[in-house]
This record gives C-alpha cells, structure tokens and sequence, in this order.
C-alpha cells in the first residue's frame, strides 16, 4: 500500500488526493496505476473543503486498546464530488444526532503531532467544533 | 471475449464429470482463543481427516487441496504431514473471510470437472488465540493506514457504515435485524455442537444488549471462533466407485465487482449504486443462471451471517429481481449452527439434496444462518 505521499500532505494540512497524470481521473487509496487508462504517471489534486456524508457510524465499542478512552466516536465516509465521487474515510466531529447523510461537511484538521494533522469534517454551520476523540493510533 | 462466467461462460457440466461432495468433516468449534492443546494446523489437518472418513477415503485417494481467506495452513505442509503421494492441485481464494468459502468449493469443483485433479479436500483450519483476531486492530487490513487513524479497526465498524446507509435508502430495518439474530440464535439452540447451544437469546435481550457501532448491537455480530472444516469434492464418476452418498454440486461461483478491492474492509470506494449489495449480485446471477436453480427452486438457504444487517442485503441481491416484498419477509430459520470460517470475496454454491445453496459474504465466522423461502 502506498500510503507516504498522502500523509506528508496531511501534515502540512494539505488534503491531496492522488489522480492520473494523463487523464486526471483521482483515486483513494493511492495505487501504481491509473484504473482507467494504465497510466502510471500521477499528479495530486487538493480537495475541496467541504465534502458531502455517504455514511457514517458511532462506535461505541473499542476495537482496539488504543481508543479505549475514546469512546463513542464517529467514523465516516465522506464523498468529493468534485474529484469524481471519491470517498474518504474519517471522523466526523459531531453529535450523531446533527449528522445524516448527504449533508455537507467541512474539512478541519487535527493536529495529532508536531508535524502531522489529521484530516476531519464537522457539519457546516455547526457552531461549536468539538476537539477529536483523545487516543493515539 | 466474455468475462467468466458470463452468457457464453462455463456451464453446468454434463452429469459424469460433474463435481460432488463425498464427505465432510469438523472439529470442535469453540470460542476464539480456547484452542490451546494443539496447533492450528493440527486442527486444520484433523478436519480433513475427519472429511476423509466420512468418504470412507484415506489420503492416499486426495491429489488436491482448497482454501480460501488465506488459510496459514499450506497445502504442501498438510501433504507431508498427512501423507498424501501426489498433489496435482493447489489452490487459494485470495482474502476475505467467510466469504470465501463456497468460493474454495468452485475451486474445487473447477479442478476435479476440467480434469486437473481427481478428489480435493476443500479445508479451512482457524485458532484465532494462535493467528490473531479478526475483530481487533492489529489485523492487516490491506488500507489499513487509511482507516487506523481514525479509530477504524474492525468489521462491525466497517459493514455498520454500509447497514447505516442501507436504512438511509430502503428504511429502517431494526426489527430485521432483530429478527435475524433471534432465529440464527434459535438455529444454533438446536444444534449440539454450536458454541451457543445452550445460550437462550430473547427479543429483550437483543434490543437491551449494548451498541457496538450503530446500528449494530451486541447480538448483530457473529462470534470469532476457533475450529476446523473440510469437504471432499470429486466427480459424480469417480463417486459411483466410492461407498460414500454424493451431493451434487449443481453450480459454484465465486467474484467481485468493481474497485470492492478498496471496499467494505478498506476504503470504502466500492461503486455507489452497489455499496449496499454485499458484492454478491454478479455471483448469485451467475450460480442461478448456471446451474438452472432459481429461488424459487431453493429449499433451505445457508447464509453468511457476519453481521445480521448484511444478511438482510444479501437477501436483496439474491432473490429474483423486481420482488416488491421487504427483504426479511423472506426470513424464516430452519437451521443453523455450522461454522463458516472468515471476508471480502463473494462466492456462492448450489447443492442439490434438498436443493440449498451456500451463499457466503463478507467477513469472519461462526453460528451460520439459514432460513428458507415460504413455500408457495
């Protein structure tokens, strides 16, 4: 998995998505070729900063020790429809009951280390942005 | 050039060469974890001769082997140890889980039809205590450092995003759900050798049971288990020489559609207008145009129940098309409690005695569904 190039982006708060170089067609996660054309020549497009909700979750169970203080916490796939539909899993920062899906979500970043942000979305409009759940992954 | 499977693709093969299953056979199936007393592989290697037996085979008879779900027990290990002379087949149904198994049995049944190899043990050999745990976070999801750091680790996260948007489109299905878990729990309360034979699950218990990652609660999610099963597979034609009952395979099918690689397990970029399908719409046109069975042919079906809500999808996506009615007023258990083993391939098989049909999805293992159609 080629995962590198996307998580030097993040942490200069850039959220970068992979796409072919010869027809522009963005991809997640990363791969050597373009499913399109078999291209292996790619470029990074910048996301917009709003995406939209496909679907989200709250765990309220931790899966691993690691988030075991962190519970309930969302997890989401958001959609850029401007990079062809491609989706991003992340957390939503907000009360499930102010999320549903299709509604638009604004990028925030969270700084996890010195040089490392994490990309997060949180309802537009949404007057108070919560911190992120408090664990190291 | 038809992709396989496909008008024009494989059909049902003439009835003397046509695949069948001559033996089963298990070990004990018991929480993850509490297989301490021997290896993996031991196990994996006690379930084939257990289906051997039941044959009324000996490893000398079996040139094959098949697994799926990247099963750590290596067939040319299993031929040392059990001592079978020559292997003509080998052969692996890449990652997933569970769902990979009918798709091991198509392997097979592909083999033996087409000459490459006489009788293959179709085997899965699983101690989660020995190979790590499906539900955790240290399992090596291929996107995995897409999803870790957002507190993604485990299926029942994975698959509740894809149940959370199935009730955004076809409605809520809590009382499905409920549904299914009851009566796979009342299947296994009927058989002796399921992990949760003497566990009681009421309609109360299921809806005051703790959230796991909603919608899925507690009783929504299958066990990880430990255990070993295994088939013998061979053509109707060698079968006639054998003194053991064979079950025909009518049909066996196993495949993806497009980008499910970067799907449920990982980064979820599988097609929209399919992402509540469990990838099992090509395969189940596939199985019923091949083998001639439609559902309303299908006395029992034997479902893959790693989560109660996918059960519910996959009900959607293999009945006959255009059916109006809700998917779980198809649901009604009659019988359960088997192991399936392990994820993200969509395979499916139809056996005929009563005619059944294996149709296996996502993710990990333990107390199988099954239910039947009302009979018309």
């Amino acid at each position: 998995m080629i995962d590198a190039e996307f998580w030097r982006y993040c942490g200069q708060r850039k959220l970068m998505f992979q796409s072919c170089a010869a027809c522009l067609k963005a991809r997640h996660p990363p791969t050597p070729f373009c499913a399109r054309c078999q291209s292996t020549e790619v470029q990074w497009r910048e996301a917009p900063s709003s995406a939209r909700v496909f679907s989200y979750t709250t765990t309220h169970h931790a899966t691993d020790e690691s988030v075991g203080g962190a519970t309930p916490y969302m997890v989401g796939v958001v959609e850029f429809e401007e990079l062809g539909g491609v989706r991003l899993i992340t957390n939503i920062i907000a009360d499930s009951v102010d999320v549903r899906i299709g509604m638009s979500v604004r990028l925030v970043w969270d700084q996890v280390a010195r040089d490392m942000f994490l990309p997060l979305f949180t309802p537009e409009g949404l007057a108070r942005v919560r911190s992120r759940p408090d664990y190291s992954p | 050039m038809h992709p396989p499977g496909a008008e024009g693709g494989a059909q049902v093969a003439s009835s003397s060469n046509r695949a069948c299953i001559v033996g089963i056979g298990e070990t004990e199936y018991v929480r993850w974890g509490r297989i301490t007393d021997r290896s993996q592989f031991q196990v994996a290697g006690e379930a084939i001769l257990s289906a051997l037996r039941d044959a009324k085979l000996t490893p000398a008879d079996v040139d094959g082997f098949s697994s799926y779900s990247d099963d750590a027990n290596e067939a040319a290990q299993l031929q040392v140890a059990l001592g079978v002379p020559e292997v003509r087949w080998m052969s692996m149904l890449w990652g997933g889980g569970g769902g990979g198994s009918c798709g091991a049995v198509s392997l097979a049944a592909a083999a033996v039809e087409s000459g490459h190899a006489n009788v293959i043990v179709v085997f899965r050999g699983l101690c989660q205590g020995q190979s790590g745990r499906f539900g955790r976070g240290k399992f090596p999801f291929f996107h995995r450092n897409f999803m870790a750091p957002f507190g993604m680790f485990a299926p029942v996260q994975m698959l509740a995003l894809q149940m959370r948007r199935y009730m955004h489109l076809y409605g809520d299905a809590h009382e499905a759900m409920a549904e299914i878990a009851l009566s796979t729990r009342a299947n296994a309360n009927r058989n002796p050798r399921a992990i949760m034979f003497d566990r009681p699950l009421t309609r109360e218990d299921y809806f005051a049971a703790r959230m796991i990652s909603d919608p899925f609660r507690l009783f929504d999610c299958c066990l990880e288990c430990d255990g070993g099963c295994a088939l013998v597979v061979t053509t109707e034609e060698r079968a006639r020489d054998m003194d053991a009952t064979p079950v025909s395979i009518l049909a066996a099918a196993h495949g993806s559609g497009p980008n499910w690689g970067s799907g449920p397990l990982g980064s979820q970029n599988m097609p929209e207008d399919e992402y509540t399908t469990t990838n099992n719409t090509r395969v189940a046109a596939d199985l019923y145009r091949r083998s001639g069975v439609g559902p309303a042919d299908i006395d029992v079906a034997q479902v893959y129940d790693h989560f109660s809500g996918m059960v519910l999808m996959l009900w959607r996506t293999t009945r006959s098309a255009g059916e109006a009615k809700p998917a779980h007023s198809w649901l009604r258990g009659t019988y359960g409690g088997l192991v399936a083993a392990c994820r993200s391939i969509r395979t499916a098989a139809i056996f005929r005695k009563p005619i059944c049909t294996g149709l296996v999805t996502s993710q990990k293992a333990s107390v199988s569904f099954a239910a039947s159609p009302p009979r018309k």
